[in-house]
């Protein structure tokens, strides 16, 4: 493997991209590749079935065909990804059924970790299933979600049946990202059975195969016996579909399920306390942030001193407190704490109302006289609106009067995306393990989501979108990162915290990816 | 005035007394009547009961329990006191369902009374519109309308019009269909009287009576849906304290704070009820009639 | 006969016609389906591509002909969520709402009627309180609170019954009554008043004076009479279903039209809404037609006039 980059060791390289069984399985504890496979316990222990509460069904189960949460925690269970985010590696992405290197700025290069991983049907995986997947996403007609993600793309050929090949036109640094998403296919399934047929009744070489999907019911799997990478210990998975939440949790505490996604931090005791069931909650990689709209020409918040009133206006601490329970992390910047691409040296903006008087005084406001209108979605995040509430409460306080205007989701997006927000507006995004999938999509003024503009960022995000150097990347993210929190880019408050309900007979835990996934969950002991 | 008083069979001079003599004897309908007339001056004073600040957020106050200090009903995840959030919440629902109930009689109404005076396309467009409302459930068509206009106060109860006005417009129609072949509509069509004068001075009276009925009755349909409403996801904007939105967000708390779904459930279905049987009694003093 | 049920039809199909273009046009008022199905990282122009490949850049009218030429044909075109046809996604959910439907309906019916019989027979008896109670206390509950405390006590507390999802009859319970509390008030009341009208009929006082036993006379000649308004309703009845089953189907996880609508609503997934619509409708006009021939069944003379 030929690197372009002097003064680099290929250690860093490989750890800035997140590649190498080597260096993962050095550092990590976890099984990584072929050197981590378990040995098939003697007298092994398995659970005859975990259910999994969802609130609805999966879109498809063609994988490489629709990015959707709900969708992809199902899917991920038969079919397993290219490469995965690895906790050994901070979360960074790494290896999972292959490697990743660079050949040159132009050129990645998968590498299969282990020769003799096969499909639920027996074929024996190899490159040209991941070329099936990409080139499968990559026709028009399949209208894939993964379309223009992957048009970067743009040459992908198989060198032998354990390498595959990939040429971008440009250095495309988030290359690590592009092939997280990629699941291979069975070509020859694909062809013999067609699209509309494997969306139905999908195979993988995941953990669990197929048995059987009823629609707006549930979805069935059961073991994989010969699974490449580590005996599972479960019999089967059911994922149920129950749109109402507290039916869920009622689920739950009746035993019919197992675990389910989103308790509400005042429910947690019950949980604890049914005998049941327990809580295991974990600091998600999706944040949540109010956007401080200064890239239309009438918004108010185009006064960085406004926008700093705001940051030193609110209490964050006190309403994770508060409303949250403490379930939820404070973050500094733009990026949550858990996201590798940090900038460790910023912290968060000290609750201190007087200097936020003082900066509305500057920007030539009464107390009272500034009038902000802010948007935001119910339900759709833990405890949204009642955090709107209380931070609009926190800007009463110093004279800024927020009126929340509620909106139901779809109408959120689209006020949000044709600018016809308040001058503030909440929102959440993630999982965010990067600084790209942020940063170039939230602080460009025109791009879809985005509340922020400012030229010298813009001009930042486009030199490091394009910097493959790891080191000169992140120290462009740095600044980038220290250029918004001092320009009051947002009002940053926290990430989520994911709050799980799960039955004491499974040992399982939950990860900031939010990648939920019973390939390695266990029966509880004691 | 005179002719009317001979027109109307069923005006008898002594109805009102009528009521209030079948209402002391109804005992049922006593206690639905005094009930809601206490919801109603609540409602009305609620403002003047209420601290202005109680919509405030209180992090040290959340969750109590009933019967705590200051805390009648307890308080709500933001440590807002819900017995003070209930009396403004009255004042939300009934001014949810009573308005739209009177919008929608006033829509609906006209347009039913003269579908059925005149009828020809008129009524056939009014027929075919009540069908293909019927035709989509009530609650599909609230959503559909309140995702074009989005949540508030106000469009709930725009919402709700206009899903509720065909219901009177039929209603209306039916009636006036009824009585337009009676003997005294047909005598004054006889003697000249104008079509309004018939339709206001002669058909009118005659079928506000069921109306009024069917309108009480419409009132408590009309606060449960906006609790389904807003169980749905729509519905006003927080915070102001709908009953049915109280319900739908203390569901995330069902297993935590009872007392958030149970109280403003409870008056949801109190009001209903004494709605529902004040109609009832209406229905049986004013218009023996209508007995369905 | 044959011409009383093509003229029916005829103007059903006005009313499926007339419902699909209204809500055609209302949901596309709703908002952007793109922006719901599409990825938030996506960018400004990968979401006008996807919108134009859809067709939703079109002018509204382009959009609603295209839309209508295609539904003729029994087109509803393919569900932007799922990317399969929205007839699929809607008619396979038919069934699941069917059975809670009837089984609600004969619940309400079985409950319903004895419960108004009862109450109009022993006027102003302590039954009649309790039937006029449990019929106003039925229509003022909301659907999903009882719902949830149905599941909170027998299946969270006492573990009776499952929570919700379809199953067997276990299954069933708990969504039945919810959905019947509703319809079984209503029945009650109708039961009961006309009831109470027939009683006071002449000919059922000759009756009761000529020795009849009360139960022949309640049953065989009240009854008969008083099942005519009965039956009217139940044509109503069943849209009215129809609405609890969308609360109801949210509350117990019951896979049925109703739920699969409002998730399409909210997912602004106009094909599936179309489609739903469209069932909606044509089960409405069905309904109606069904009630028009039973009563012309009981009662002749409606039929010949």
């Amino acid at each position: 493997m030929a690197t372009k980059f002097p003064g680099l060791s290929r250690r860093s390289l490989l750890k800035g991209i997140g590649l190498g069984s080597a260096a993962a399985v050095a550092s990590g504890s976890r099984p990584l590749g072929l050197a981590g496979i378990r040995p098939v316990g003697a007298q092994e222990q398995r659970l005859a079935k975990v259910a999994i509460a969802l609130g609805t069904d999966p879109r498809t189960l063609m994988p490489n065909a629709i990015v959707d949460w709900i969708t992809g925690v199902q899917i991920e269970h038969i079919t397993d990804s290219a490469l995965l985010y690895d906790p050994a590696e901070e979360y960074r992405i790494g290896p999972w059924l292959t490697t990743l290197s660079n050949v040159d700025e132009l050129t990645w290069e998968l590498k299969l970790v282990k020769p003799d991983i096969r499909f639920h049907n027996g074929r024996v995986l190899d490159a040209s299933a991941f070329k099936a997947a990409i080139d499968w996403a990559k026709d028009p007609a399949n209208e894939s979600h993964y379309l223009e993600r992957w048009e970067v793309m743009q040459e992908v050929t198989v060198v032998d049946p354990q390498t595959l090949r990939i040429k971008t036109a440009e250095p495309f640094p988030i290359m690590d990202q592009r092939l997280r998403e990629v699941h291979p296919i069975d070509p020859q399934y694909l062809q013999e059975a067609g699209a509309q047929k494997m969306a139905e009744q999908p195979i993988g070489t995941g953990p669990f195969k197929f048995v059987e999907w009823k629609r707006g019911e549930r979805l069935v799997v059961e073991r994989n016996p010969d699974y490449w990478r580590n005996p599972v210990q479960v019999d089967r998975v059911e994922f149920r579909f129950i749109p109402e939440f507290s039916s869920r949790l009622s689920a739950l505490l009746a035993e019919e399920i197992e675990i389910v996604k989103d308790v509400p931090v005042d429910s947690i005791e019950t949980v604890n306390n049914s005998g049941v069931a327990r809580i295991e909650a974990i600091p998600s990689s999706r944040i949540n942030y109010v956007g401080l709209v200064n890239n239309r020409e009438d918004s108010v918040l185009k006064d960085v001193r406004i926008r700093q009133a705001i940051n030193y206006g609110v209490d964050v601490d006190a309403i994770i407190e508060g409303v949250f329970q403490g379930q939820a992390t404070r973050m500094a910047g733009p990026l949550s704490q858990l996201n590798p691409d940090v900038n460790p040296e910023i912290k968060p903006y000290a609750y201190d109302p007087e200097k936020a008087q003082a900066l509305l005084k500057e920007a030539g406001y009464e107390p009272g006289q500034l009038e902000i209108v802010m948007d935001a979605p119910q339900g759709r995040y833990p405890m949204d609106s009642d955090a709107a509430q209380a931070i609009a409460a926190s800007l009463g306080a110093i004279g800024i009067n927020v009126q929340v205007q509620y909106n139901e989701w779809g109408t959120h997006l689209d006020k949000i995306v044709n600018r016809r927000t308040g001058d503030m507006f909440y929102l959440g995004w993630g999982p965010s393990l990067e600084a790209y999938g942020t940063l170039a999509f939230l602080f460009v003024g025109d791009s879809t989501y985005s509340s922020y503009t400012n030229p010298d960022v813009e001009a930042r995000i486009a030199e490091a979108s394009k910097t493959i150097d790891p080191e000169a990347r992140r120290q462009m993210w740095n600044e980038i990162q220290q250029m918004v929190y001092d320009d009051a880019g947002w009002l940053f408050l926290w990430q989520q915290h994911d709050i799980y309900g799960v039955s004491n007979k499974v040992d399982w835990k939950p990860r900031p990816d939010e990648f939920v996934w019973m390939g390695e969950a266990k029966p509880r002991t004691g | 005035m005179s002719s009317l008083a001979v027109a109307v069979p069923r005006a008898a001079p002594s109805t009102q007394r009528h009521a209030a003599r079948a209402l002391i004897r109804d005992r049922w309908a006593l206690v639905a009547v005094t009930f809601l007339t206490v919801v109603i001056l609540a409602a009305v004073l609620a403002p003047l009961l209420v601290p202005d600040t109680v919509n405030n957020p209180d992090f040290r106050a959340r969750l109590k329990p009933p019967l705590t200090a200051d805390h009648l009903l307890g308080t709500d995840q933001l440590g807002r006191d819900v017995f003070d959030r209930m009396l403004l919440g009255a004042r939300v629902s009934l001014t949810v369902g009573f308005v739209a109930v009177f919008l929608s009689a006033v829509i609906g109404v006209p347009i039913g009374m003269l579908a059925g005076y005149f009828g020809g396309w008129l009524d056939l467009v009014l027929m075919r519109l009540a069908d293909v409302q019927l035709s989509f459930p009530f609650i599909l068509l609230a959503l559909t309308i309140n995702a074009i206009i989005g949540l508030g106060l106000q469009n709930i109860i725009i919402t709700l019009v206009i899903v509720g006005w065909v219901e009177y417009a039929r209603i209306a129609r039916g009636e006036i269909l009824v009585t337009r072949e009676r003997e005294f509509v047909q005598a004054a069509t006889l003697v000249g009287c104008s079509h309004a004068r018939i339709l206001a001075r002669h058909l009118f009276p005659n079928i506000v009576t069921p109306l009024i009925v069917i309108g009480t009755l419409q009132v408590a349909r009309f606060i449960i849906a906006e609790a389904s409403i807003s169980f749905l996801g729509f519905g006003v904007q927080p915070p102001t304290p709908a009953w049915g939105s109280m319900v739908s967000e203390g569901l995330d708390y069902i297993f935590a704070a009872w007392w958030l779904i149970t109280f403003p459930g409870l008056a949801l279905a109190l009001v209903a009820l004494a709605v529902n049987a004040t109609g009832d009694w209406l229905r049986d003093t004013l218009d023996p009639r209508l007995k369905r | 006969m044959g011409r009383f049920v093509a003229s029916r039809l005829a103007s059903g199909a006005v009313v499926v016609v007339l419902a699909v273009t209204a809500v055609f046009f209302m949901v596309r008022l709703s908002g952007d389906p793109v922006l719901l199905f599409a990825p938030m990282d996506t960018s400004r122009k990968d979401i006008d591509e996807i919108r134009e490949r859809l067709g939703f850049n079109d002018p509204l009218v382009v959009q609603y002909g295209r839309f209508m030429g295609d539904a003729v044909q029994g087109d509803f075109g393919n569900s932007t969520r799922e990317q399969r046809p929205a007839t699929e996604v809607v008619v396979e959910r038919l069934p699941a709402t069917v059975q809670l439907g009837v089984v609600a309906l004969v619940l309400s019916l079985a409950i319903g009627v004895p419960l108004g019989v009862l109450a109009a027979t022993r006027h102003g008896s302590v039954w009649d309180k309790v039937a006029s109670l449990i019929a106003v206390a039925g229509q003022a509950i909301p659907g999903f609170w009882l719902g949830l405390l149905l599941m909170l006590l027998f299946a969270v507390r006492l573990g009776w019954l499952p929570t919700s999802g379809r199953g067997g009859v276990q299954h069933m319970v708990m969504p039945a009554i919810t959905l019947a509390a509703f319809s079984t008030a209503r029945y009650a009341r109708l039961a009961r008043s006309t009831m109470l009208d027939v009683l006071n009929q002449d000919y059922i006082r000759t009756a009761q004076a000529k020795g009849l036993a009360g139960r022949s006379v309640v049953w065989g000649h009240a009854f008969k009479n008083a099942s005519i308004p009965l039956i009217t309703m139940t044509g109503l009845e069943i849209g009215r279903l129809l609405e609890g089953a969308v609360i109801v189907e949210q509350v117990f996880a019951w896979p049925g039209i109703g739920w699969v609508t409002v998730q399409a609503l909210l997912n602004r997934d106009f094909a599936v809404v179309m489609a739903a619509v469209v069932l909606f409708a044509v089960m409405y006009t069905l309904a109606n037609l069904l009630t028009d021939l039973a009563y012309g069944r009981v009662n002749p003379q409606v039929r010949q006039s």
